[in-house]
């Protein structure tokens, strides 16, 4: 039973990490977030230094 | 804060005077020094000039002369306080009232932050310089454009903080380019205390170009003599510091990549900051008579105008005035009174262009080169045995017309030979690490949902993608090897007459390159292409050069599929991504982009023996954005995947299957064939689980769109999935192809192998992975690389378009590969 309780609460803490990311690359200006909070290349550090 | 935003009966005291020349000398002269006190008395009823007091007297300053001057106020006091006093949670009363001494500290302390701009022409080691000074990890290259914005860093030295800024190369200060335009407003509007002008001592009078522009606009400077190595190597002798009194400007021999000089350098600086140094000082070029009395005649009307800005160079404006600068004409149209100004401009010019017989523009250019050539005469003295350098030996061969393909090719031969062989070894150990670890949670925890997700879905997931890490940094070594030594630009060259076929110029084959290792910086660097059609068509074709995030796919099914010609499929694939990106670059110059380019230079930089330090960075920076994708998205997408793959977890089948072993247990059949029944029905209890799941019904429902092309629903999932990012095609295929793996094999190669359909076929033939591959390699590039286009172009339409046009054609090659594929093995097999 505890290990349905556990999936549940990763379950549930993924669909909240995606609907905050979703939330970011609609909210977020457009120019400091061209990446939609990606980090898969160099730019993401760039981004930073700007913010 | 800058002294004109202080209010009427505000008290500050100054930090320092920014601008230049003439107008900063007598700023100073008026008292407005370091650490003095200033008071505000009133302003003009238009708001300027401001009335203030300072040492005694009283003098009044236009507001756009103030705000040249920085100052700390006691609401800088205040702010200061109340950083301190949030810390310690006590409660700063709004009124705090400095005093002068306070002020004073302040102000002292904020007057050893240095302004530093870094400034020079493209590849002259603009950046490993700021990397070396600022201990940043910026993209270095050698080859033209790798700064494509500015970048800024902080550090300190002997009690001085300097913040320094990496701006783009530029040959000159033209307005031609939007570098050069760049440059010269962050010069103008950010007003830096002193500019670094890094010149490479491998080609002084090129580089001096630049100089002598900074010169016109009056900054004060400090030149790096960078590569001063190589001037030494190669027996030249440079009397620098004649050249330094000269020009006014101290030069500083430095080797970025080491190290050298480096420190020498920015104490010379501080010397420049502090008005210390016994070289600095002002001069004019003598740009010979004519000139000189053109520019004469039209500094005398600008010297007239009084809403020109006293802290720009009336003599810098006369001159770009007459070299007919767009800029500046556009700038001097705002002013009331322009229209005298242009006259006189345009009097003069017609007299230049009478006497000198060319245009002023070369006129100036023509002195420019006149001025270096006389000061490199007396002060340069080059080895006059002419040797062939290592650069002109090596490039015999590499740009040859007909070995330089050939060597290319070979070169990208050993890259993908090394990425694939080299990379095998540190890939089984993780293989097994990433086993070791599922045997353990597998062996030690209790059976159930959240054992489950760990070893199928995170572990699985996670682990089938991060094995290929060392294959992306073998690759990323090579990549590294060729930007740095100098091997790109003459990639870019013997590729020019095939860019040139494609609509585009050499230069554009350096974003391409570079798009092997990751889309988004590719797309970004395009930047430095001049021609708008150029750059639109590099943007969009570049999605089709195969990034390292689409390794992991390849290494998967090559391992699995090809083992015996790795190297040539994989060489196959990226060569197979070129040629269709030749071929939609002339589809797009021809129906897209037809007008005509603006011709430009390429250039070949010398040869560098790389760094072991600058590619273990370029190494470093890529292990460190794969790890985070690993625990980002990949982790993220394997949990979801495994979701949606583990329920519903009960289906009517699967009660019937349940029922059907239970029968066979206890039938009395010999012991290997009940266990080979249980088996066989076990697995298809699986296969009937995974094609009941959520993401069995997604699969089933997009798979008759991707059928024709050999794949099943799994891949087809893959494929949806692996839109967030390459890597995830490979997670997505490790979470669903556990289904039928025996407990011996754990490897994913072996699992994609052994997978068999209900009909008890093999999923996955060589046939299907070349198509699976192909369509990985064109088919929409990740999220990344679409919000790139969609900022580098301006607008959402290419964006779009991107996303069409690469799934169409991902389609229509996988199609024609598959069922040209399988007519011919129906015919021969």
């Amino acid at each position: 039973m505890w290990q349905y309780i556990a999936i549940c609460i990763i379950g549930i803490a993924v669909i909240g990490y995606i609907a905050y990311k979703i939330y970011r690359m609609f909210t977020a200006p457009k120019s400091k977030h061209p990446c939609c909070g990606c980090s898969g290349c160099a730019s993401k550090k760039e981004l930073k230094m700007k913010e | 804060m800058r002294l004109s935003e202080l209010r009427t009966g505000d008290k500050g005291v100054i930090v320092k005077v920014m601008g230049r020349g003439a107008f900063r000398k007598r700023i100073i002269e008026m008292g407005f020094i370091r650490g003095k006190e200033v008071i505000v008395i009133q302003n003009a009823p238009l708001k300027d000039p401001i009335h203030y007091r300072v040492m005694g007297y009283d003098v009044s300053l236009r507001r756009s002369d103030a705000a040249l001057i920085e100052v700390v106020s006691a609401a800088d006091f205040e702010k200061e306080q109340m950083i301190p006093a949030q810390d310690t949670q006590k409660s700063a009363g709004p009124s705090i009232l400095p005093s002068d001494n306070e002020l004073q500290t302040i102000a002292l302390q904020k007057g050893k932050t240095i302004n530093v701009a870094l400034v020079g022409n493209p590849n002259c080691g603009k950046t490993s310089l700021f990397n070396f000074a600022s201990g940043a990890h910026e993209h270095v290259g050698n080859y033209s454009g790798v700064t494509v914005d500015a970048k800024e860093g902080i550090f300190q030295q002997n009690g001085y903080t300097f913040r320094i800024v990496d701006l783009p190369g530029t040959y000159s200060l033209s307005a031609y380019t939007p570098e050069e335009l760049y440059v010269r407003k962050h010069l103008n509007e950010e007003q830096p205390d002193v500019v670094i002008n890094v010149i490479d001592a491998s080609n002084l009078e090129r580089n001096l170009y630049l100089t002598t522009q900074l010169i016109d606009m009056d900054v004060r400077m400090v030149i790096a003599l960078n590569m001063y190595d190589e001037l030494e190597r190669h027996g030249n002798k440079f009397d620098h510091e004649s050249l330094a009194r000269m020009i006014g400007a101290p030069i500083i021999p430095t080797v970025s990549k080491t190290g050298f000089g480096i420190e020498e350098l920015f104490n010379r600086v501080i010397k420049v900051y502090e008005e210390e140094d016994p070289v600095i000082r002002h001069i004019h070029i003598n740009y010979g008579e004519s000139l000189e009395k053109g520019i004469s005649n039209v500094r005398k009307i600008l010297k007239n105008n009084v809403d020109i800005p006293r802290s720009l160079s009336k003599r810098y404006l006369s001159i770009k005035l007459l070299e007919g600068d767009r800029d500046i004409d556009s700038f001097i149209k705002t002013l009331p009174g322009a229209e005298t100004i242009f006259q006189e401009r345009d009097r003069n010019t017609a007299q230049i262009e009478e006497l000198l017989q060319e245009d002023c523009e070369t006129a100036f250019t023509n002195a420019r080169y006149g001025f270096i050539s006389g000061a490199l005469r007396e002060t340069y003295e080059q080895n006059t045995i002419k040797e062939a350098t290592s650069t002109q030996i090596i490039d015999l061969f590499v740009t040859h017309k007909v070995l330089g393909f050939p060597i290319f090719i070979l070169f990208m031969w050993i890259m993908f030979e090394a990425t694939f062989y080299l990379g095998g070894y540190p890939m089984e150990w993780i293989e097994s690490l990433v086993e070791v670890i599922g045997n353990f949670v597998r062996g030690h925890m209790a059976e159930g949902p959240l054992k489950d997700l760990l070893v199928d879905g995170i572990i699985g997931g996670v682990g089938g993608v991060i094995v290929f890490l060392p294959n992306i940094l073998i690759l990323y070594m090579f990549i590294s090897f060729m930007e740095d030594s100098g091997y790109m630009a003459r990639a870019a060259f013997i590729m020019d007459k095939i860019m040139h076929k494609m609509g585009l110029h050499g230069k554009s084959f350096i974003p391409l390159v570079m798009g092997f290792g990751c889309n988004v910086p590719a797309i970004m660097a395009s930047r430095t292409i001049e021609s708008r059609n150029s750059r639109m068509i590099t943007m969009l074709v570049n999605p089709l050069m195969s990034c390292s995030a689409r390794l992991p796919v390849y290494v998967l099914l090559i391992g699995a599929f090809f083992p015996e010609n790795a190297s040539f499929i994989l060489l196959a694939l990226y060569v197979s991504g070129i040629l269709l990106a030749v071929i939609m670059a002339r589809l797009f110059k021809r129906f897209l982009f037809n007008e005509e380019d603006v011709p430009f230079v390429m250039e070949l930089p010398p040869y560098r023996m790389p760094t072991g330090k600058s590619i273990m960075i370029h190494m470093w920076e890529k292990a460190k954005q794969y790890l985070h994708k690993m625990g980002g998205i990949i982790l993220v997408a394997s949990i979801i995947i495994w979701f949606l793959g583990y329920f519903p977890r009960h289906s009517e089948n699967g009660d019937q299957f349940d029922r059907q072993i239970a029968e066979i247990e206890n039938m009395e059949l010999d012991s290997q064939e009940k266990a080979d029944t249980i088996e066989e029905l076990e697995r298809l209890k699986a296969v009937d689980h995974q094609q009941n799941s959520y993401i069995g019904r997604i699969g089933q429902t997009i798979q008759p769109v991707l059928a024709p092309l050999g794949f099943d629903w799994k891949m087809s999932v893959s494929l949806l999935t692996g839109m967030a990012a390459k890597e995830v095609v490979v997670s997505t295929l490790s979470v669903l192809y556990t289904g039928n793996a025996d407990d011996d094999s754990q490897a994913l190669s072996e699992r994609l192998k052994q997978d068999r359909n209900t009909e008890g076929d093999l999923v996955f033939t060589p046939l299907i992975a070349i198509s699976l591959m192909l369509f990985v390699l064109i088919y929409f590039p990740c999220i990344a690389t679409i919000s790139a286009i969609v900022n580098e172009s301006g607008s959402w339409k290419w964006g779009i378009f991107v996303i069409v046009y690469t799934c169409v054609l991902a389609w229509i090659v996988s199609f024609i590969v598959y069922q040209t594929g399988n007519f011919f093995i129906g015919l021969f097999g």
